[in-house]
């Protein structure tokens, strides 16, 4: 194996049969943070998490400020700081363990998904028309958001364990599509289109790196856009009144389109240079809506200007290039797809958001990863990123 | 295992080449975000600069104090006081069901679907604007609406300046009251400075005056946050309080003679003879002007419209009556002035004189016998100004009146103001379409036929007896008052300047004895009430003037005549004789007899203005 000799000591470990199984324990926990294999460590990946998460913290600090309370750091602040602290160390803590418990533990890890969904369907709470929560002691635990990562697990699974060399075709993709549809099925019953549509884009990229016929993907677009027109029928009104805003968000400046107007203004406003910090109106004058999370992109468009909003999409391009790039050097097709699978999340969610800020989009409830308020969005990402990183360091061995 | 190592090379090589694929679809989505950000922040950053200072910066407008209206002295007759306006900001409203039906439990008769439709009516233009729901809150009301507010964004509590009236109906007539603008106002190029839900005058001197009074509103620019908080002011153009009018009512006069009027239908004026000074003007029943400060309701409104005695009527300036005898000293000023007569002429009352087939009688079917012109007037003898008529030319009457103020308006301050008649053959021949009959003049010589007269010009008829030969323009406003308003748009003369009538002073001197021999001689029809104190004696004549042609049986007993078709009684007075202060008209509607029913509160009103003025005199 090439891969056995480029770390010889450990080329006994290493299951030829899989590419990725392997079952030393020794060999799971081997992060011993050694000296001289701590260039092998993505340096660029953690710089660029921690400036994008200092940078929301500076912003949600703007957004949620107040000059007659005092006190140098909001409650918002504080409290997405202490989720940042609790991410990194379960972050950091799991970068002990090899990634691979990720491959034995994916199938089971999925099924805990849907059970969760299910459980959703049965005992969730209800909260503006849709059902998304899970009460578990005292907290409240967002099942539609662990469903992406199970469900990229399982993909990669699934596809690293195929015997069959790719590309795919339609029929040879037909288990990933009921891993894809089960949990989105769950998901669009809350309903919650924006995750559901998430959650398929990003099994479409993973899918697509490993590879699928030209044919396939003329069916699926086409079938995609079938699904779209008969879709519409199925949708909740206020899923519809989304879409429809969307198109004209003029149409209804005081309901969903008034976040759109608000935050386009906001962003606008911040012309070349920004308003500069705290001196965004738009924000603390309270007319953006959700503008510590959904909407943060706008509050820190309006203080940072276009000069400010092009840093941010550089940290965070530069980023998804690199997670993509991790992908590529990954040691075995799991950590591909993996990779992948985490690199889409943040591709989406960072485009989407933007887009829907900006007014490309429509108005779907996701944050901006590692920006928005959130300790949910946050604990997830710092998960994403420590598996994205515990790829990168064990790419040769 | 070759199949395996196949397997995986291929897997390999995808995510490469794939890779590289997802690489340049994600340059190309950053690129379309890159030019999105561009378009939105530097193409059209100053379009959105400008919306964003709109969106916090709000026009909020100040409410200019209307000016105050006083008496002659100082009395305060229309003012200002605050009004508590409900208000909903619909751009900052939640849930409007819930905040209309939070509000209509807290607000009197206030229905949530009526909240619901006024905010589903407006436009989303204008959802940055209030709209008011209640005008003038009680004060429970505003405690609890206030207790609530944290419940209810958006829901704004607006201070206001409302009028009020002390007087309310005393002078509701002459203050007259406000209304809100409409629409078809708004589109007037006069209306052009005014906004939605301005009040302006709708009557009285309110709205004659409503330019001099109304002030001009300011501005506040305030930043609001999106739940419509107002966090600062910028600027502030404060209003301009409108200019104080002071009139030349005598408010003690005017309420005691409201008082004496009581629940008589009718009206009573009184002048100052010597400047054409109104020193009280008052129609009875009258109404409360207050009602209209605020929004006055369906039922109120219904009330006051359909009373059958129409209390919105200005009975002094609107009402046009027969003057009956009280035209008389008129009549005879006339003829001595074209010398058809001389004081002492005599006619012989048989009761009645036949002219042609026709029979006219007078009041006393017994006949005055011999009759000069002090007995005509004393005793108001009919048959003394049939003679007359037969001997004066309608024109020439015609052309005297209008020098007394007969037939044309006065020009007092009030645009409610109607003129009467004062007819002559021209008139005829052109309204009637027939020629003068000596007849007709028969009937004006006794203050009927085509002949009417308003309150108001009766009084400024005998002000001109009273001053000795001067008509002057009878006004409500004083005229220092009056000069500030000259410049106005409105256009109000202040030209009260009097014109002499042409009278020689000896016929003056005969008509003035011959008025005060009605009060003060036993003869005379008002001799009952005359004034004993000392320099007050009043000269004057009485009035019964006819609603319907009445039959000699109905002469007999009018007690058992139907209230509107009894006789309207007519009182016209001034005091003192020698040098007068006041001249005051009365009018009863259907009151019969001049003498037992509008001179005794003419007495009563002169008594007490003249008490008043010594008094006065006294104290300074």
């Amino acid at each position: 194996m090439s891969l056995s000799k480029l770390n010889p000591h450990r080329s006994h470990l290493i299951d030829t049969k899989s590419d990725a199984f392997i079952t030393s324990k020794n060999h799971l926990t081997d992060l011993t943070l050694d000296r001289n294999r701590l260039h092998d460590f993505d340096f660029l990946t953690l710089g660029l998490t921690l400036t994008l998460v200092a940078l929301g913290i500076l912003t949600i600090y703007s957004t949620t400020y107040n000059p007659e309370a005092g006190g140098w750091l909001t409650a918002y602040c504080r409290r997405q700081i202490t989720w940042f602290s609790i991410a990194m160390i379960a972050g950091g803590g799991l970068l002990v363990f090899h990634y691979n418990y990720l491959y034995q533990a994916a199938y089971p890890l999925y099924g805990f998904g849907l059970l969760l969904l299910l459980a959703v369907e049965v005992a969730g709470s209800n909260h503006m028309g849709a059902t998304r929560w899970l009460s578990i002691g005292g907290m409240n635990v967002q099942p539609s958001e662990f469903a992406k990562l199970s469900v990229i697990l399982a993909l990669a699974r699934y596809l690293s364990d195929r015997r069959l060399p790719p590309p795919y075709n339609l029929k040879e993709l037909l288990t990933p599509a009921v891993i894809v549809a089960l949990p989105s099925i769950l998901i669009l019953k809350q309903p919650d289109l924006g995750t559901a549509m998430l959650i398929i884009l990003i099994s479409g990229v993973v899918i697509f790196i490993a590879g699928i016929t030209k044919g396939t993907i003329i069916t699926i677009a086409l079938s995609a856009l079938t699904t779209a027109f008969a879709g519409w029928h199925f949708l909740h009104d206020y899923q519809r009144q989304r879409v429809l805003t969307f198109i004209n968000p003029e149409n209804d400046p005081l309901g969903s389109g008034y976040h759109i107007a608000q935050s386009k203004i906001a962003i606008g406003a911040g012309k070349l240079f920004g308003k500069g910090f705290l001196k965004g109106t738009q924000n603390t004058l309270h007319f953006l809506p959700e503008q510590h999370t959904d909407f943060i992109f706008a509050a820190y468009a309006e203080q940072w200007g276009f000069l400010g909003t092009m840093f941010l999409l550089a940290l965070y391009f530069t980023f998804l290039f690199r997670a993509l790039h991790i992908a590529m050097e990954a040691k075995d097709s799991f950590g591909s797809y993996l990779a992948s699978g985490i690199a889409a999340i943040f591709f989406w969610q960072v485009t989407i958001n933007i887009g829907m800020v900006s007014g490309l989009l429509p108005v779907v409830g996701i944050p901006l990863p590692l920006f928005s308020y959130g300790g949910t969005s946050m604990l997830t990402s710092l998960v994403l990123i420590s598996i994205l990183l515990n790829i990168h360091y064990r790419r040769k061995a | 295992m070759a199949n395996v190592d196949n397997s995986k090379k291929n897997k390999r090589e995808q995510i490469a080449v794939n890779g590289r694929i997802i690489m340049i679809a994600m340059a190309l989505i950053l690129a379309c975000i890159t030019l999105r950000l561009w378009y939105i922040q530097i193409v059209q950053g100053e379009h959105y600069n400008q919306k964003s200072q709109d969106n916090r910066i709000r026009t909020r407008r100040v409410r200019a104090l209307r000016g105050i209206i006083t008496d002659r002295n100082k009395e305060i007759l229309a003012d200002n006081s605050l009004g508590f306006n409900l208000q909903i900001i619909p751009e900052n409203i939640g849930q409007i069901e819930d905040v209309a039906k939070l509000l209509a439990a807290q607000v009197d008769d206030l229905k949530a679907e009526t909240v619901v439709n006024l905010y589903r009516k407006t436009p989303n233009r204008a959802h940055h604007q209030p709209i008011t729901l209640k005008k003038n809150l009680s004060p429970n009301e505003l405690a609890r609406v206030e207790a609530r507010k944290f419940e209810l964004p958006g829901v704004l509590i607006e201070t206001e300046p409302i009028r009020e009236y002390p007087y309310d109906e005393v002078c509701s007539h002459i203050i007259g009251y406000l209304g809100f603008i409409n629409d078809r106002e708004l589109r007037l190029p006069a209306y052009k400075s005014y906004a939605r839900d301005d009040l302006v005058g709708r009557s009285g001197i309110e709205a004659r005056y409503q330019e001099h009074l109304r002030g001009e509103d300011g501005q506040r620019q305030v930043e609001v946050n999106a739940r419509g908080r107002e966090l600062s002011a910028y600027t502030t153009i404060p209003a301009q309080s409108g200019k104080n009018l002071e009139l030349t009512i005598d408010i003690d006069l005017q309420q005691h003679a409201f008082d004496l009027l009581g629940t008589e239908v009718g009206s009573l004026v009184a002048i100052n003879p010597n400047n054409g000074e109104i020193l009280a003007l008052v129609s009875t029943p009258s109404f409360s002007n207050n009602l209209f400060a605020t929004r006055i309701s369906s039922k109120d409104w219904r009330d006051i419209n359909s009373d059958p005695l129409c209390p919105l009527q200005n009975r002094p300036i609107q009402g046009r009556y027969p003057p009956g005898s009280t035209i008389k000293p008129l009549i005879a000023a006339v003829a001595l002035t074209d010398q058809v007569i001389t004081p002492q002429t005599s006619f012989n009352c048989t009761g009645a004189m036949t002219l042609g087939r026709s029979k006219f009688r007078c009041w006393n079917r017994y006949g005055h016998g011999n009759v000069d012109l002090y007995r005509s007037l004393k005793e108001s003898c009919d048959v003394y100004y049939y003679n007359l008529a037969t001997r004066i030319p309608i024109d020439r009457l015609a052309a005297y009146g209008a020098g007394f103020g007969l037939g044309r308006l006065s020009g007092i301050e009030l645009q409610e103001e109607k003129s009467g008649l004062m007819p002559s053959s021209s008139w005829k021949l052109k309204n009637v379409h027939d020629q003068w009959y000596t007849g007709d003049t028969i009937s004006v010589c006794i203050g009927q036929g085509y002949l009417t007269t308003t309150p108001l010009q009766v009084a400024a008829m005998y002000a001109v007896f009273a001053n000795k030969g001067i008509y002057y323009r009878p006004h409500l406003v004083k005229e220092e008052s009056a000069q500030l308003t000259s410049n106005n748009p409105q256009k109000i003369s202040t030209n009260f300047g009097g014109t002499r009538v042409e009278i020689s002073d000896h016929h003056m001197q005969a008509i003035r004895k011959a008025l005060w021999q009605v009060v003060n001689d036993k003869r005379g029809t008002a001799f009952k009430s005359r004034i004993t104190i000392e320099g007050w004696d009043m000269a004057g004549k009485t009035g019964t003037a006819q609603v319907v042609k009445q039959t000699l049986e109905d002469l007999k007993g009018s007690k058992d005549t139907p209230w509107r078709f009894r006789d309207h009684a007519w009182f016209a007075a001034f005091a003192p004789y020698n040098d007068p202060e006041i001249v005051i008209a009365v009018l009863i509607e259907h009151g019969g007899h001049g003498s037992s029913t509008a001179a005794p509160i003419a007495r009563q009103a002169i008594e007490f203005y003249l008490d008043k003025i010594k008094q006065k005199t006294l104290i300074e």
